[in-house]
């Protein structure tokens, strides 16, 4: 009974979705005992080829093959000689309206199964310290928790079903990297346990860092397949890209905007604005920030520190409990959650185009110039789709958000709020938005832009500010003095 | 091109429809049956009835498809905004009560149109019904679900106290209203039937709300409002909540004419069992046609055709016009098991494509 053996094999697979195929002649071997890294840009069918391995979706073509006796199935009797498959999803499932323990205990038991949150807790708690994985109170509802928090919560569901392979869809998206580093400790501690894990990302440094055999997609073919230690980050990228690397890891480059912004014109203004939900709990205190035409001002927060609030103050997308926020135009914005908060995913591409603004539109939708109008938008920021006729849904998340930008940003607004627009997305998407979002600076716009990583604050911001509890901090464009202030010892 | 559009566009909307109805005819029949009745001549005699003659057609088929449009539209309207008015009923009923008010106690406005009066005094009644829930929706986060559903008890009450009180015939013998007079009356279509011109106009309304919801502003809001409110919100900087209100009213807008069309336009005067559960069919005439305006005149007509048909085998084979409701539950059991079970036919055939969902359908 070897710890290596095959856990999962994929031949042949291919998959396709009306004209665009997916996914075309995947073969793909898990072992037990290993980290599999799967590699691949937005789109390059990465998201598909897990979900067919799970079992969520059939191929139109191949097999998929799971051994039934294994040697993490003997070792667990729960499993009771059927390879248990958990998948952690990219997108969140936990219902909003229950609290962590309750999210747990769903779909768990029987019909007469007791409902017992000091044992779900108790749970929660030896999993964290089993993981590392830091878990909000079992009893917070999951509707109260950030993005990060709710994403840990869809970990510790897949991992406490004990699976026999574990797969994980973008895990560490919204993790900080402290936390990632963390998750692939422990999922290779349990790989070595013998069990299988498999990871879906666009990092190559994850991939480098903690794979045990990487796989890469490109454009729904495999590009690469080695064992980590036979490759290469230049491999990997060629493998990944092919020759047409456009962006570059960004050189920080910020420096050129140092030369000053004061004389220029205010374009959002926060005067002392508050923010308290309906409930009462205090988001923002007190901001006073203003940001001006032709700069980017970049916020860090780590969860919870009310950024997500101050955000949305700026946009004008909530209005402040206390205080003033005044804005000289109507500003663009792009939420963190696209799926949510940006597009309405059985609509098609043109209606999600209408749909900015749409509060004030008035008259017959015109469906000719709107598709125009949708096309030329769409082509102007490479979003990659048959027509515009395709549901949003059915994008990747790299077009996805390459759309929500082009439709936020077609009329040239003269301000832009930018909630982590790179989250989720690989390389070369994250830097074509973060390009367009320096030549909106260029243009002479101004930039609110949150993101979870520091680097890509210091790299795009020509000030930062942090929000601590609510309270917004300004502080200087060094990696200590941020992460001091995001921690509250400043 | 133009031709296989239409014909596309047919099958969508109307197919489906079509196709509930014939299914659900062969259930009528092994529930006729188990019944211990004698199927084929119930279900001739009920076929007599709904389509046997120009009068069954338009007397009683059409007559009853008349409120069912119109409060289709009313259920099909909210639920695209992804406000779940259950309320129609109790709409409806406000509605004739403020038209047989309007008709008994206004004084005649030579060059005003009577039948308008009273239609816009059912209008305002549905609203001031369906209204109140909004405002409930509104100030105090009560489900609408919930509230529209109690106002409906709550109307059929409000209903039977008036005929027994103020609005009672003036022998006061019947629990009833006396008729409102001619000048009030909606007319009728045609000599010799009892298709009155509400359903010229139902038609009309749905035309109008299809060229809204899927061509104009204003029914973009409602869909986006119905699909992503969130999305809504962040995105399209639109109101939801008062988005909401407002369809809630027009839909008790038109729930409201409903019941005043029925009273100008059929009895003339009001009792208690003016409606024979009208706006609960409505919800499934709507479900059916997948809120589809055009969609849900066809399926108010084939339950209107059910209802005449019950009424026919009663008369014509004794057969109890109540086991045609298990048909309407059919009707709506299979709507509600449609999307489950397309995802299930798209799961074991994937060589078909993922079908869209219909969210606002499936709430």
């Amino acid at each position: 009974m070897s710890a290596h053996g095959p856990a999962l094999e994929l031949a042949g697979i291919t998959k396709r979705f009306g004209d665009t195929t997916a996914v075309e002649g995947v073969d793909l071997r898990v072992n037990f005992g290993a980290v599999h890294v799967l590699l691949g840009e937005n789109g390059a069918g990465k998201t598909t080829l897990l979900r067919i391995a799970a079992g969520l979706l059939p191929p139109d073509e191949g097999r998929v093959v799971i051994p039934l006796t294994s040697s993490a199935a003997a070792a667990q009797p729960s499993t009771a000689g059927a390879t248990r498959i958990s998948l952690v999803h990219q997108h969140f499932s936990a219902v909003p309206a229950l609290t962590v323990a309750e999210n747990v205990a769903l779909g768990r038991g029987g019909l007469l199964s007791r409902f017992n949150p000091g044992a779900i807790a108790d749970e929660l708690a030896a999993l964290h310290r089993e993981t590392g994985l830091v878990l909000p109170p079992p009893n917070t509802r999951v509707a109260d928790l950030e993005v990060a928090e709710q994403q840990r919560v869809e970990i510790a569901k897949a991992l406490l079903k004990r699976p026999g392979i574990l797969m994980l869809d973008e895990p560490t998206s919204t993790l900080s990297p402290d936390a990632g580093r963390d998750l692939y400790r422990w999922l290779g501690e349990y790989a070595a346990g013998g069990h299988a894990v498999v990871v879906v990302t666009h990092r190559i440094s994850d991939a480098l860092a903690f794979g045990t055999d990487v796989t890469v997609l490109r454009h729904g073919r495999v590009a690469l397949r080695a064992p980590r230690s036979a490759t290469n980050e230049r491999e990997l990228l060629d493998a990944m890209f092919g020759a047409e690397l456009e962006f570059a890891p960004d050189p920080a480059s910020a420096d050129a905007a140092a030369e000053g912004t004061d004389g220029r014109p205010v374009v959002i203004a926060l005067r002392g604005a508050g923010y308290r939900d309906d409930r009462g709990v205090e988001h923002v205190a007190n901001a006073t920030l203003d940001i001006r035409a032709g700069e980017i001002v970049g916020v860090a927060g780590i969860d919870r520190s009310g950024h997500s609030a101050l955000l949305r103050l700026a946009a004008g997308r909530i209005r402040p409990t206390s205080g003033s926020v005044v804005r000289g135009s109507t500003v663009a914005f792009v939420p963190e959650d696209r799926l949510r908060d940006a597009l309405i995913g059985e609509l098609s591409l043109e209606e999600n185009f209408l749909l900015r603004g749409s509060a004030e539109r008035r008259g017959w939708v015109s469906s000719a110039e709107g598709r125009a109008k949708t096309a030329a938008a769409m082509s102007a920021y490479a979003v990659r789709a048959t027509d515009t006729l395709v549901p949003a849904a059915e994008l990747s998340g790299g077009n996805q958000q390459r759309f929500v930008l082009s439709r936020e940003l077609a009329d040239q607004p003269r301000a832009l709020v930018a909630e982590h627009p790179t989250r989720g997305l690989d390389a070369r998407s994250g830097g074509f938005v973060r390009q367009a979002l320096r030549s909106m600076r260029e243009r002479g716009g101004a930039v609110l832009l949150y993101s979870a990583d520091i680097d890509e604050l210091l790299a795009m911001a020509d000030r930062i500010v942090v929000c601590h509890r609510g309270r917004v901090i300004a502080v200087s464009r060094d990696r200590a003095a941020i992460a001091r202030a995001m921690a509250g010892t400043a | 091109m133009r031709l296989l559009g239409a014909a596309r566009y047919f099958a969508r909307t109307t197919l489906p429809a079509v196709a509930v109805g014939a299914g659900l005819i062969g259930i009528l029949g092994v529930v006729i049956a188990l019944a211990g009745h004698d199927a084929g001549d119930a279900l001739i005699s009920g076929a007599q009835a709904a389509f046997g003659s120009s009068d069954a057609l338009i007397s009683a088929t059409l007559k009853r498809a008349t409120p069912l449009m119109w409060l289709g539209l009313a259920v099909a309207v909210a639920f695209r905004a992804g406000v779940l008015n259950i309320g129609a009923e109790g709409q409806f009923l406000v509605g004739a009560v403020c038209a047989s008010a309007a008709g008994l106690y206004l004084p005649e406005l030579p060059g005003v149109g009577g039948p308008l009066i009273v239609l816009a005094a059912g209008a305002l009644g549905g609203m001031a019904w369906a209204g109140s829930a909004g405002w409930l929706l509104r100030r105090h986060g009560v489900n609408e679900v919930v509230s529209t559903l109690l106002l409906n008890l709550l109307a059929s009450q409000l209903v039977g106290y008036l005929v027994r009180g103020p609005l009672q015939e003036p022998s006061r013998t019947y629990p009833q209203s006396s008729a409102v007079p001619e000048y009030f009356r909606v007319p009728l279509l045609l000599d010799g039937y009892r298709l009155h011109a509400g359903f010229l106009l139902a038609i009309l309304a749905a035309g109008i709300i299809a060229l809204l919801t899927y061509r104009h502003a204003i029914g973009f809001r409602w869909r986006v409002v119905g699909l992503g409110p969130l999305a809504a919100e962040s995105a399209g900087l639109i109101d939801v909540g008062a988005t909401r209100v407002r369809v809630l009213l027009l839909s008790g807008a038109f729930a409201g004419i409903a019941g005043a069309g029925e009273l100008a336009g059929v009895t003339y005067s009001l009792f208690e069992g003016l409606s024979p559960g009208y706006g609960y069919t409505a919800i499934a005439v709507a479900l059916i046609a997948r809120l589809h305006p055009i969609g849900l005149l066809a399926s108010a007509i084939a339950f209107g055709a059910l209802g005449a048909a019950g009424d026919g085998m009663q008369r014509n084979s004794g057969v109890p016009a109540d086991l045609t409701v298990v048909v309407s539950a059919g009707a709506i059991l299979a709507v509600l098991a449609y999307p489950y079970v397309r995802a299930r036919w798209a799961v074991m055939n994937p060589a078909t494509d993922p079908p869209a969902t219909d969210r606002a359908a499936n709430a």
